[in-house]
């Protein structure tokens, strides 16, 4: 039993280091503050779901998810990339309140508010992911590729560029670097990473809905990049790790299931601020906020 | 006075650009030659940064064209300007604080750091043979031993150097320097002639924007003189200086 939620519990926390670590590379490490990455997630999931529930295979429903999510990325920043920090956020805010509506009214392809229920978990070369140890394994491997490729992007002359535009995009153009390419593998690449962790959520829980996309979902994944640090991956593994098991103990604290959810976006947004008046840096993070 | 000799590199013909009812840039004209240093003065507020800035593509002329090698490069954007050959040290210190001095003078070598799937498969080659370099310049200008210290650790003048630095790093055909000498010591302030001296030797071109009549007589082949936007003489530094 206890076994089986400690799987539980690393198959979450290995999802959503996908999905913060993806996020800490568009907001820590290249300044885009985009308030929208849970869209990205939601495609992920959405593609997943639907190309699994007609019994497409894991490698296309996989690909399928992140190459669209990168699309999207890709897509977001040739429309507002001309726009800089709150208009940015806001603007990505917006994009996410679309997806999201899209999800909910789209009846006749999302089922709406009903969601997708028993999206199947992944058969690969014969191994059988329905079982919670096998499929920790796999989203722990894929956690790692995940950190493996935005590290060795971020610690490159690549990932230079990008801290030149987080701190002074006129600088960097002056210097020649054409901003608005940096910044389009930036997002693309950021969407596909959350694409991927949309695409083991929804084969990981076997049932999505709008409202695991919404906007309360923005405040953990930024709460976690904020207590990390900026443009550290190390302390965005660790914040993840940490918050996660964290609020975990709530489950077993408050009775009432109905409040469980807001209880948690109220301890994740406190500690979001704490940390941005006591310590800007976050834990390992090298650049004040 | 008489043009100097040289193949035209730079020519701002009639340029205006206008701040409301304010005149920043008023009709303004000039030709820079190939391997002369041109120093352009003026009072505050006569247009001197505003012209780089338009120069660059930082903001967008009203009116006129600038031509850099016989090419239109009015309101092109500024990395496209900076790709061209026109390389500009700012007037404010435009370094990034939480970059080491290394990493920020590495920016300036090339593009080839925004190529994502080259950087992603590639194990920065480039970067230990320009490490060298950046090493061996900063011995030379007295700085050495900070190549790895964190920008926003250094004193104003040592940011100033490491930018110029930066700034005749990044491929060039001309330099656009804004006030390179302004607010640092006597000590950097020698640095900065020494490179500014030996750049001439080497016969780059530079406009730069200057206050202080003892660096523009020796340095500055001629002078343009701005005021309220306007040109209104250029001349060898002797006679303007006499006369300002």
């Amino acid at each position: 039993m206890i076994e089986s939620y400690i799987i539980h519990l690393v198959i979450i926390i290995g999802i959503y280091i996908i999905l913060t670590i993806s996020l800490q590379l568009s907001v820590g490490f290249t300044g885009l503050f985009n308030i929208g990455h849970i869209a990205f997630f939601c495609i992920g999931a959405y593609a997943t779901a639907l190309l699994s529930l007609d019994n497409y295979s894991f490698l296309l429903c996989f690909l399928v998810s992140a190459v669209l999510s990168m699309i999207s990325g890709f897509l977001l920043n040739f429309l507002i990339h001309k726009l800089k920090g709150d208009y940015f956020a806001i603007a990505s805010l917006s994009f996410l309140l679309l997806i999201y509506s899209i999800a909910l009214n789209w009846v006749s392809l999302t089922r709406g508010p009903l969601g997708l229920p028993g999206i199947p978990r992944p058969i690969i070369f014969g191994i059988d992911f329905s079982q919670n140890f096998n499929f920790l394994v796999l989203t722990i491997s894929i956690s790692l590729f995940s950190y493996l490729i935005i590290k060795k992007i971020t610690s490159s002359p690549f990932g230079r560029v990008l801290e030149g535009i987080r701190d002074d995009e006129l600088a960097m153009k002056v210097l020649g670097k054409d901003t608005f390419r940096v910044k389009s593998y930036v997002l693309a690449t950021s969407a596909f990473f959350a694409g991927i962790a949309g695409s083991l959520y929804a084969y990981y829980i076997n049932f999505i809905d709008p409202s695991s996309f919404g906007i309360s979902q923005v405040i953990p994944i930024l709460a976690i990049v904020i207590v990390g640090g900026l443009a550290s991956l190390e302390g965005t593994v660790m914040s993840t790790i940490i918050l996660i098991l964290l609020i975990e103990p709530l489950r077993y604290l408050i009775f009432n299931p109905s409040i469980i959810g807001p209880v948690r976006q109220i301890i994740y947004a406190l500690l979001a601020i704490l940390i941005l008046f006591y310590k800007p840096k976050g834990l390992y993070g090298r650049v004040e906020w | 006075m008489e043009e100097l000799s040289g193949n035209k590199l730079l020519e701002v013909k009639n340029v205006k650009k206008y701040f409301g009812k304010v005149k920043a840039v008023d009709g303004c004209s000039f030709k820079i030659r190939e391997g002369t240093i041109t120093a352009l003065v003026g009072p505050n507020g006569a247009g001197k940064s505003t012209l780089f800035n338009l120069i660059l593509g930082i903001i967008k002329t009203d009116e006129g064209k600038i031509l850099f090698k016989k090419r239109d490069i009015t309101n092109l954007p500024p990395e496209k300007v900076s790709n061209l050959g026109v390389s500009l040290l700012f007037q404010q210190p435009r370094l990034l604080n939480n970059l080491t001095v290394s990493e920020n003078i590495l920016l300036a070598f090339n593009n080839e750091d925004t190529k994502f799937w080259k950087n992603l498969f590639s194990f920065n080659k480039d970067d230990r043979e320009n490490l060298k370099t950046i090493k061996t310049n900063l011995k030379l200008l007295r700085i050495d031993n900070c190549e790895n210290k964190l920008v926003r650790d250094l004193s104003y003048g040592q940011k100033r150097l490491v930018e110029l630095i930066r700034t005749i790093f990044d491929p060039h055909d001309i330099l656009l320097l804004d006030e390179p000498f302004m607010g640092v010591n006597p000590v950097i302030k020698n640095s900065i002639k020494e490179i500014l001296f030996k750049l001439k030797k080497q016969g780059e071109t530079i406009l730069f924007i200057e206050h202080d009549p003892d660096v523009i007589i020796g340095i500055a082949d001629e002078i343009i003189l701005m005021n309220e936007g306007r040109i209104v003489n250029r001349a060898e530094p002797e006679r303007i200086l006499l006369d300002f």
